[in-house]
C-alpha cells in the first residue's frame, strides 16, 4: 500500500526486515506496506468465510433440514462467523485498513516533495485516498443511512415508510398516481423455424384438478390419461411462426420466421372423438377452426415461453408518483427498474408489484447521504488506477528477448 | 449466425496448430503468422456478437454462453496488450487453447436469444459485463505467463535470465491491464447496483468473490515492491489470483444462489 518511488520503498522493506515490528512505534506499524498486506490476506480470509459458512437467515434453514449441525452453527455464531459482513470483528477489521491507508496517504504526502518519480507518488496517493473516501462513505451509510418499503395502491399517499424496526417520516408525501407493466410489443422472441424448448401445450380440465402440461414437440404423439375421461393422444402438428391465412383458398403458411403470431395444430384422439385444431400464444381464447372441443374434457392452450398470455415480455415496472410539501405539488414523475426516482436525498426504487392487483406496487426507500463520497472514491480510484499503471508505471518492459 | 461461431473456433484452432509448430521450429514469419491468425479469430467473433446484437438488440453479455463467447474474444486482444513490446513467442500457443476451449465450452449451452428481465435491460449491462470480462482475460493471460515462468524458473531448466524476465513482465503487464477493468467492472457493477437495487454493495457472492480477486491481485501488485516475493512467490501469487477469478466467473453461479443468479 505504499506507492513511493522505488528507492524509498526499498528502504521501508529494509526496516521492516531488520526491525521487529512490535517494538516499532504505531504509527511505523500502520504506515508499513507488510503490516498493510497482512491486513489484506486476514480480509479475504474473512471474505471467503462469509461466502462459504451459513450466513444470517440461512442459518435457520441449515438447522431446520440438519438438526445435528446445530450445535457447531451455535459455535461459530458465538465466534461471530454466522453474520460476517455485519460482524463487529469485521468492521474493525476494515476500520484497521482504512487507518492503514490514512498513514499510508500521509506517509506518501510527506514525501511528495522529495520523491524522485512525483506523478507516481500521486497517483499511488490518489488510489489509497479513494479507498478512504469509499470506506468512509460506507460508515456513513452504516450510521446515518436509512432504508425502508412504501406499499401504495393507485390513488393512495403516504408520508413516512417502513423501516425493519420502525416507520420513519419523509419530510414530504407521496402519492401514487399510477402503476403499470409495460410490454414489449415489437420484441418477438427468437426467430427460428421451430416452437421455442420452453413452450408447452397446457390441457385444462373442465372438471377442475390440475393442467396437464405437454411440451410441444412436433410430430410426437404424447398420452394423456384421466382416471374420469379415458386416454388421449395428442400430437403436434405443425408449428408456424407467424400464422396467416389465405382468406380466399384457406391456405396457412408463415408471414417470416419472426414468432408474431406463433401457432401451432394440434390433433387429439380420445375416446369416440378426433379433432384437429389451430391454437395461438398470442390469442388463446381463438381456435381455427372456431371450435375448442367442446366434446373433450378439457380446453387446450398454447403457452409461449418467457411471455404471458397478455402478449410480449415485461419490460419494466413503472410507478408514477407525485410528491407535495406542505399541500403544494412539489414534483410528479414516474421511477421504473432501473431507473430511480430522487428528491431531496431520498431515492425511491420500483421493488415489487402484484400481478393479481395491478394498482399496487411495493417500493423501496432509501436515504444515503454517503453516496456521493463512495462515488467520488470510484472515480478517484479509477483514474488513479489508470496514471499508476499506465502513465508512470513503476517498472519498464525489460529488453525484448532475441528469438 | 452459428458459421460464424464455428469459423471462429477453426481459426482459434489454425491458430494453435500454427503456434505449437512455431514451438517446435521456431521461425519467426510462423511466430507472427500465428499471432496475426489468433487476432483473425477475434475479428471473426467480433462479427459474431454484432449480429447478435442486431438480432437482439442489446448488447450480447447477458448469460453464460454470451459470456463465454465474449472471453474468447477478448483472450487474443489481452494477449496481444500484454505482449507489446515483448517477445513470449510460446504464450502464443496456450492462449489459443484457452481460447479455442473457452469457445467450445460456450457451444454447451443454450445459443438462442430471450427477452431480457428489465434489471438487466440498462446501457450499464453493456459497460459493466464487458470491462468485468477484459480484465478476466487479461488474468487469464497472466496466469499463463506465470505458469510459464513457475516452469521456466525450475532450475532442472536451463532458461535464460532474459526468457525469465520476460516472462515475469508478461505476468505483471496482464495483470495490470487485468486488475484495471476488473476494478472498472466492480466499479460500474456498484454503480449500476446502486440504480437497480439501491444499494452499491451489499455482500452479495458474486460481489464478495469478485472483491476477493481483487484484493489478491492488489497484494500481487503490491509485493512485486518486496524484495522476497519477486520471481516464483509472485507467480504463484497471480496462480492463486486466477483460481479466485475461476470461482468468482464459474464457482459462484454453480455454488451459490444471491443477486447473480441470472448469470448461470
Amino acid at each position: 500500500m505504499n506507492g513511493n518511488p522505488q528507492s524509498q520503498n526499498t528502504n521501508a522493506t529494509r526496516g521492516a526486515v531488520t526491525t521487529p515490528m512490535a517494538r516499532r512505534g504505531p504509527w511505523a506499524v500502520l504506515s508499513s506496506m507488510r503490516f498493510a498486506l497482512a491486513l489484506v490476506a486476514v480480509l479475504i480470509a474473512a471474505c471467503i468465510t462469509g461466502t462459504v459458512l451459513p450466513q444470517g437467515d440461512m442459518v435457520a434453514t441449515t438447522v431446520r433440514h440438519h438438526p445435528d449441525a446445530a450445535r457447531r452453527l451455535g459455535l461459530l455464531r458465538t465466534l461471530g462467523l454466522t453474520d460476517v459482513f455485519h460482524a463487529s470483528w469485521f468492521a474493525a477489521l476494515l476500520g484497521l485498513l482504512t487507518l492503514s491507508l490514512l498513514a499510508c496517504g500521509a506517509k506518501q504526502m510527506m514525501t511528495l516533495a522529495r520523491a524522485a518519480r512525483k506523478g507516481r507518488a500521486i497517483s499511488s496517493l490518489l488510489i489509497h485516498l479513494s479507498l478512504v473516501a469509499i470506506l468512509a462513505g460506507g460508515l456513513i451509510r452504516g450510521i446515518w443511512g436509512q432504508k425502508g418499503s412504501l406499499q401504495l395502491h393507485a390513488g393512495e399517499s403516504a408520508s413516512e415508510f417502513q423501516c425493519v424496526a420502525a416507520s420513519v417520516p419523509l419530510p414530504f408525501d407521496v402519492h401514487l398516481l399510477r402503476f403499470e407493466v409495460e410490454r414489449d410489443e415489437a420484441s418477438h422472441g427468437p426467430a427460428s423455424p421451430s416452437p421455442d424448448d420452453g413452450d408447452r401445450l397446457l390441457l385444462r380440465w373442465t372438471a377442475g384438478g390440475q393442467d396437464s402440461s405437454l411440451p410441444v414437440d412436433v410430430g410426437t404423439a404424447q398420452r394423456v390419461a384421466a382416471s374420469s375421461a379415458g386416454s388421449w393422444t395428442v400430437t403436434v402438428l405443425r408449428y408456424l411462426p407467424d400464422f396467416m391465412m389465405d382468406p380466399v383458398t384457406h391456405t396457412v403458411e408463415t408471414r417470416s420466421a419472426q414468432p408474431r403470431n406463433p401457432a401451432i395444430q394440434v390433433s387429439v384422439v380420445g375416446p369416440g372423438y378426433a379433432t384437429t385444431n389451430w391454437l395461438f400464444a398470442r390469442f388463446p381464447d381463438v381456435t381455427m377452426p372456431m371450435r375448442q372441443d367442446t366434446d373433450a374434457p378439457f380446453r387446450m392452450v398454447y403457452e409461449r415461453h418467457g411471455q404471458g398470455a397478455a402478449g410480449g415480455s415485461v419490460r419494466n415496472y413503472r410507478s408514477t408518483l407525485e410528491i407535495s410539501e406542505n399541500g403544494r405539488i412539489a414534483k410528479q414523475a414516474s421511477l421504473a427498474v432501473n431507473a430511480p426516482l430522487s428528491y431531496r436525498g431520498y431515492t425511491f426504487y420500483q421493488s415489487g408489484y402484484n400481478p393479481e392487483d395491478t394498482s399496487w406496487t411495493s417500493l423501496l426507500v432509501v436515504h444515503d447521504p454517503g453516496v456521493p463520497l463512495v462515488f467520488t472514491g470510484f472515480g478517484a480510484l479509477i483514474i488513479g488506477l489508470f496514471l499508476s499503471l499506465y502513465v508512470w508505471p513503476r517498472e519498464s518492459a525489460p529488453e525484448a528477448e532475441p528469438t | 449466425m452459428n458459421q460464424l461461431l464455428n469459423l471462429a473456433l477453426g481459426v482459434y484452432l489454425t491458430a494453435l496448430v500454427l503456434a505449437a509448430v512455431d514451438l517446435a521450429v521456431k521461425r519467426y514469419w510462423l511466430e507472427r503468422l500465428a499471432k496475426a491468425v489468433l487476432l483473425a479469430g477475434a475479428v471473426v467473433l467480433t462479427a459474431y456478437m454484432a449480429r447478435r446484437w442486431q438480432v437482439s438488440g442489446r448488447a450480447p453479455f447477458s448469460n453464460m454462453f454470451e459470456s463465454l463467447v465474449l472471453l474468447a474474444w477478448a483472450m487474443p486482444v489481452a494477449h496481444r496488450i500484454a505482449q507489446a513490446r515483448l517477445k513470449a513467442a510460446w504464450l502464443t500457443a496456450p492462449v489459443a487453447l484457452f481460447a479455442a476451449l473457452t469457445l467450445a465450452y460456450a457451444g454447451t449451452y443454450e445459443a438462442d436469444v430471450h427477452p431480457l428481465m428489465p434489471a438487466l435491460r440498462s446501457n450499464w449491462l453493456a459497460v459493466h459485463v464487458f470491462t468485468c470480462f477484459l480484465g478476466y482475460a487479461g488474468l487469464a493471460v497472466s496466469f499463463l505467463a506465470a505458469l510459464g515462468h513457475l516452469i521456466a524458473a525450475r532450475p532442472a531448466n536451463r532458461t535464460t535470465a532474459a526468457t525469465r524476465a520476460t516472462l515475469e513482465a508478461t505476468v505483471t503487464r496482464s495483470v495490470s491491464f487485468g486488475f484495471l477493468f476488473l476494478s472498472v467492472g466492480i466499479v460500474t457493477g456498484a454503480v449500476w447496483a446502486n440504480a437497480a437495487w439501491g444499494t452499491y454493495w451489499s455482500w452479495d457472492p458474486k460481489e464478495t468473490w469478485a472483491l476477493i480477486t481483487w484484493l489478491v491481485y492488489a497484494f500481487f501488485l503490491h509485493c512485486r515492491q518486496l524484495d522476497s516475493w519477486q520471481g516464483r512467490r509472485a507467480s504463484w501469487v497471480a496462480v492463486l489470483g486466477f483460481v479466485s477469478v475461476l470461482f468468482t466467473y464459474f464457482g459462484v453461479n454453480y455454488l451459490m444462489s444471491g443477486l447473480h443468479s441470472y448469470a448461470s
